[in-house]
């Protein structure tokens, strides 16, 4: 019963920190139905100007703040730079490789700067050893302060995009943005902002999780994509299937992992996509939407 | 087509794409160190071909190959060279990527006309270089490659490679040093290691030689992706087999996420491993729960005050010309995992000692000198080759070390 609730407790609280990663996902595919494939590069560049502003002697929640600020100014050159140009030309596709691209220039751009050895990140908040027990299992507070940015982001999403104007100017968008122009709406601000956001969220995901991992110019490229995997199983789109999918994914991981065996572990992700893609490729929450193409 | 179908398809895509991507490897672009000069006729210098990890991932490896052989190097030239020639290191990067270990193998053979090759710093790449460097019968010289088949391809029983010589730490080497420091210790090992190559064939090794010297089966043998940021589940089947120790083989940083979330399951055993277990990463990302660990690594330099004089010369010469970098530590004697870079620099000596009693740069005639290197005095040991045996380091080199806190500092001490 304690192996269970061990892995249970271990899956909950990774699967928080994919859940977040897959809210930032959200954040841009509500607007313009793109994935921003540079999400894992957006994790490692504000953690490692986050930790450069540290090692630099500013405190370190000024150093986050400022972190997550560039990660913003970031995420506008991306729309600005590698995702609006090719929208105009309305390729479809093209956003995929310019922004997996843009991955690619910031990882060797971070490589260059910092070198690439994994570096520590300072605890924030809570240091990696202070434990919450519950059932005679402890859970990382560290990570149990990710599964509450998971929720509150989630409350805050649901909030905005039912309850605000500018919520309903978002889905406009998502839904016709052509239409949601003729109406008045700012469609190229909603985007931009979209994108800012996007970044934000990345950011706060890197520096929650850093402090547990270290960081390294690598880092957050296999979180994206199992913060990937969860937007799709909870829903492309739905901010309920991001925590949901995280949480299931971190869970379902944890469990094939002690039961079956490591190595099933990490395929049992790729496995599910699979599944997923296949029977219900909406995901858990996305909603069946018939558009023309 | 409706635009669900439509994103399904998309999808699909995605992964394909990302994968490959992820497959292929991208990394930031290697400066090249490559010097223009061109000269094989005798009075021009002598040039030592390096390729290796100088950037990227591995750079830890690589960067220090590189300053330890510039170490080499300079020691020649001051001396006015080798018989009367100045020495040049001409050093490629090549991120640990095998392609471009190779290209730049190519290059260095073809264009740069070395007389000798250092490298690569990894067991990849060094099996992209090795065709060339034996087909073209140069000198080479390995100091980090750690796997077997490297100098001995058809086992450590059967003859080397002619042309390659090794003052890394191998595989089996490690392993028996591990084995019979964990195997004396302890009844219930449990082993885990990277999904890599790497992680599984040295954890084949240290199973197979628990068995072979004290009869043991491990309880358990896990492993794990790298830069996972959770190992909880193979963790927790170790704990649940009672695991008394658990052996590692794999890098720092994921060495650090294994000690955190063994102490997050109370799993409070020691945690024994190599290379890794030593690197700036472990230590600065699982801060004081690395006490109590255990590394072997090169002895050179595992108490300040007992250096041989052959160490200290070695370590104040890098002091003096690479200052306090991440390889030499932030004091002023050398860290232990300094032991490291001394096999890195006493690679390049003895090839450039063979270089020297060879009188001249004949790739047959170095090759002769090295077979026949008796009682080189190096950093770490006596070098000596043979024929038949192209590695030098053996268990006795290697020393299992114990972190311990002391006045509010991390040390490495001698395990008992």
């Amino acid at each position: 019963m304690l192996f269970f609730l061990q892995l249970l407790f271990a899956g909950i609280s990774l699967g928080a920190v994919y859940a977040v990663v897959a809210h930032g996902f959200n954040a841009t595919y509500w607007t313009v139905r793109v994935v921003n494939f540079s999400h894992g590069s957006f994790l490692m560049m504000t953690v490692m100007l986050s930790l450069a502003a540290f090692n630099a002697g500013m405190p370190l929640g000024l150093a986050i703040l400022l972190g997550c600020l560039m990660a913003g100014v970031m995420g506008y050159i991306l729309e600005r730079v590698a995702v609006r140009p090719i929208m105009n030309r309305l390729t479809g596709m093209g956003w995929i490789v310019t922004t997996l691209g843009a991955g690619v220039v910031m990882q060797a751009l971070a490589t260059e700067i910092w070198g690439s050895q994994a570096m520590a990140f300072p605890a924030v908040i809570f240091s990696t050893t202070d434990y919450v027990e519950a059932f005679n299992v402890k859970i990382s507070a560290q990570l149990l302060l990710v599964l509450l940015t998971a929720l509150l982001v989630m409350g805050l999403f649901e909030f905005f995009v039912r309850r605000t104007l500018w919520g309903k100017a978002v889905a406009a968008t998502a839904y016709d943005s052509d239409c949601a122009r003729l109406v008045g709406i700012n469609v190229r601000a909603v985007i931009t902002f979209s994108f800012i956001a996007s970044a934000v969220l990345a950011g706060i995901a890197g520096v929650l999780v850093a402090p547990i991992t270290g960081v390294d110019p690598a880092f957050g490229l296999d979180l994206m994509i199992k913060g990937f995997v969860a937007a799709v199983l909870g829903g492309m789109g739905s901010a309920t299937g991001a925590l949901v999918g995280g949480i299931l994914l971190g869970v379902i991981e944890l469990m094939a992992g002690g039961y079956a065996s490591s190595v099933a572990r990490n395929e049992v992700s790729f496995l599910l996509l699979v599944i997923v893609l296949l029977v219900k490729p909406a995901g858990l929450f996305g909603k069946r939407m018939v558009v023309k193409v | 087509m409706t635009r669900q179908t439509q994103y399904g398809i998309q999808i699909l895509i995605l992964i394909f794409l990302v994968s490959a991507l992820m497959l292929t490897g991208c990394g930031g672009q290697g400066k090249q160190n490559a010097s223009t000069s061109t000269s094989e006729k005798s009075g021009g210098p002598i040039k030592i071909g390096m390729t290796a990890a100088i950037t990227g991932p591995y750079s830890e490896f690589g960067e220090a190959m590189r300053r330890a052989a510039m170490i080499a190097v300079d020691e020649w030239n001051a001396k006015g060279g080798i018989n009367g020639r100045k020495v040049e290191l001409v050093a490629l990067d090549d991120q640990l990527d095998p392609n471009k270990a190779a290209i730049n193998a190519k290059k260095l053979i073809e264009e740069e006309k070395v007389a000798a090759i250092i490298g690569p710093a990894g067991s990849g790449p060094m099996f992209a270089v090795i065709p060339l460097a034996q087909a073209k019968n140069i000198p080479h010289i390995n100091v980090v490659a750690q796997t077997v088949q490297i100098v001995y391809p058809d086992g450590t029983n059967k003859p080397p490679r002619p042309n390659l010589f090794s003052a890394a730490i191998q595989n089996d080497v490690e392993a028996i040093g591990l084995a019979k420091f964990a195997g004396s210790h302890w009844k219930k090992i449990g082993l885990i290691c990277e999904s890599t190559t790497y992680g599984k064939s040295g954890i084949d090794l240290i199973a197979s030689q628990l068995e072979k010297e004290f009869g043991i089966q491990p309880v358990g043998k896990e492993q794990y992706d790298q830069k996972d940021p959770d190992m909880t589940a193979q963790l927790a089947r170790l704990q649940k087999a009672g695991a008394e120790i658990v052996v590692i083989v794999g890098l720092g940083a994921d060495s650090a996420t294994i000690r955190k979330n063994m102490n997050r399951l109370g799993f409070n055993v020691p945690l024994i491993g190599a290379a890794g277990m030593v690197s700036a990463p472990y230590k600065e990302i699982a801060g004081d729960l690395v006490v109590g660990s255990y590394a072997s690594l090169i002895a050179s330099y595992a108490d300040p005050n007992k250096m041989s004089p052959k160490a200290k010369q070695f370590a104040d010469t890098w002091l003096a010309k690479w200052g306090n970098d991440r390889w030499y530590g932030p004091d002023k004697t050398p860290q232990v995992s300094f032991g490291w870079q001394a096999a890195y620099y006493d690679g390049a000596a003895l090839l450039l000692e063979a270089i020297n009693r060879a009188k001249s740069t004949d790739s047959n005639e170095i090759i002769k000198q090295l077979n026949n290197l008796k009682d080189f005095e190096g950093v770490v040991k006596k070098y000596s080759f043979s024929p038949q045996q192209h590695h030098a380091i053996t268990p006795e080199d290697l020393g299992i070390y114990v972190y311990e806190k002391q006045n509010d500092k991390i040390i490495m001490k001698p395990a008992a």
